[in-house]
């Protein structure tokens, strides 16, 4: 299931530029594998998809247990 | 990761990443549809106790003597959103054809190996499918009909 951590991975570390075009070029990505899903960017930009959503970052706790084959529900 | 939605536990897909100040979350909804459809046909795949059964399978209709189902199961630990300490301890069900339906070799060698770590465990004498050519024979008989 690398269909979130990529995008996730390419996103942080490209500058975002236009919210608008950053997304049209992502959402289609990660719908290809997961049909609904929600995604927050925050730090030089606070952009959400869909506009609606509230996710926030995760817990610390959670963040720290990320690794490889520890996220995406690879554990 | 499990992650509470109301009074239930939902279990999702996710990532997150920081990098150069951005940090981005992407979470995302797995269910029964989504693991079943992960490898189309190899095997109907479900989480238990969460996401709940039903819906479409990735199967067809049994289609001979030789096309019965085998079950795998996976024991997990699922991470949770709202208590990083305690992972959830979950099983990953999956159900494969068997050999007299599977569509080529992989699909039973899939389910060998799935089994080495499960239910059943596979001979790996290769013997000839009708319809494929090539499948794997089950030295034991735990394969539940």
């Amino acid at each position: 299931m690398s269909g979130l951590l990529r995008p996730a991975e390419a996103l942080a570390r490209v500058p975002i530029g236009e919210p608008e075009q950053t997304l049209s070029r992502f959402v289609p990505m990660i719908q290809n594998g997961f049909p609904q899903f929600e995604l927050r960017i925050s730090g030089h930009e606070d952009l959400r998809y869909p506009p609606e959503s509230r996710l926030d970052p995760p817990p610390a706790g959670v963040a720290a247990r990320q690794r490889p084959g520890a996220q995406e529900g690879r554990e | 990761m499990l992650k509470k939605e109301g009074n239930e536990d939902r279990l999702y897909a996710w990532a997150h990443e920081v990098a150069n100040g951005n940090e981005v979350t992407i979470l995302a909804p797995v269910t029964h549809e989504l693991l079943a459809g992960l490898i189309p046909q190899l095997g109907d795949a479900n989480l238990a106790p969460s996401p709940s059964a039903g819906g479409r399978t990735a199967f067809r209709e049994e289609s001979n003597a030789f096309d019965f189902e085998v079950a795998g199961v996976l024991p997990l630990q699922v991470a949770s959103w709202d208590s990083p300490r305690h992972p959830t301890d979950a099983l990953l069900v999956v159900k494969l054809p068997g050999f007299g339906g599977a569509g080529h070799g992989f699909r039973a060698e899939a389910g060998i190996r799935r089994g080495d770590a499960g239910l059943f465990r596979g001979s790996g004498h290769p013997v000839p499918n009708r319809r494929d050519g090539l499948a794997w024979w089950p030295a034991s008989n735990s394969a539940a009909r």
